[in-house]
């Protein structure tokens, strides 16, 4: 299964729901994160982002496979760079 | 499609001071959504880039969500303006407060009447103006309203209040709006005599960038 690479709304939903653990270490690498976001995730939060990152994850049987596409998901979509551009707003985007 | 349009808009013209307002008011829009986090953020982020590049705001959610931020991000850079006026450029860290008689795309409004009214200028060629040359007559407008308001406030008793140790008015000034606070300067350089400085061999090689320059023989 390819991982579905998102647009703005969908990867604001699905950061939303990861962001404060992304905020914890936002220096971890990126694997490594994802293993601390799987550990730290409850069911129902993860089922969640598994249907944003691919609607057909249930179709999936074998769970390291379903593991598999969160992770690939997230790697491809670089969701952490979102913490960046938060980061950044926090940061220079005051508005005037 | 996005890379296509992000192209062009570099090649074309910076906006006019209208489209430029309305830009701003969506930037601030943008960023308090961010902040707040709210689920309005792709929204406004699409209603932003929409103005921006003048295209529909659905194309959006056909395009990776870091080629929207990157839009963004490419817009912001393109409408800064380059001149350095304390005006933008100081950073207002009091907390914003909404008035009463705020509404959306007040800002519009308020910058064009301000013109209108000291330059007896038209609507449609304010809208048309040069961002640098609106935001700089803007400023000098609100200087000439803060120095005369200055003015009469020093004219005022309320200016003096009573100070009971020297038993007579002390002039309190009016206060200043963010922008016209006079810049933070650097610490005055200081010459050290150096029978002043700790008895001792340094190792300056290890001291670095904080080695004393400056010492006074």
């Amino acid at each position: 299964m390819r991982p579905k690479i998102l647009n703005i709304e969908e990867a604001w939903v699905l950061y939303k729901k990861l962001g404060r653990l992304y905020s914890i270490n936002p220096k971890d690498p990126p694997a490594m994160m994802v293993r601390s976001l799987i550990l730290s995730l409850n069911q129902s939060a993860f089922e969640d982002s598994l249907d944003i990152l691919n609607k057909d994850w249930r179709k999936e049987k074998d769970p390291v496979k379903v593991i598999g596409i969160f992770t690939d998901g997230l790697k491809e979509n670089q969701l952490w760079a979102f913490h960046q551009f938060e980061s950044w707003i926090a940061k220079h985007g005051t508005a005037r | 499609m996005l890379e296509l349009t992000l192209r062009l808009y570099k090649l074309t013209s910076r906006p006019q001071f209208k489209q430029w307002i309305e830009l701003e008011e969506k930037k601030g829009q943008v960023i308090r959504a961010v902040e707040e986090g709210s689920p309005d953020f792709p929204s406004l982020l699409a209603s932003f880039l929409s103005t921006a590049l003048h295209v529909p705001a659905h194309l959006f959610k056909l395009v990776p969500w870091w080629g929207s931020i990157r839009a963004f991000n490419e817009v912001l850079i393109k409408n800064n303006p380059r001149i350095p006026l304390p005006l933008i450029v100081e950073y207002d860290n009091s907390p914003t407060k909404e008035d009463g008689w705020d509404y959306k795309g007040r800002l519009w409004h308020l910058h064009s009447h301000l013109l209108a009214k000291n330059y007896g200028w038209k609507l449609e060629y304010i809208s048309k103006l040069d961002v640098e040359e609106a935001l700089a007559k803007i400023q000098e407008i609100l200087t000439d309203i803060q120095l005369e308001r200055e003015f009469i406030w020093s004219t005022s008793e309320v200016a003096y209040p009573y100070d009971s140790q020297s038993k007579s008015g002390k002039f309190v000034p009016l206060s200043r709006p963010y922008w016209m606070n006079p810049k933070a300067q650097l610490p005055k350089k200081i010459k050290i005599l150096k029978k002043l400085m700790p008895v001792g061999s340094v190792d300056y090689g290890a001291v670095g960038e904080y080695a004393p320059k400056d010492i006074k023989h």
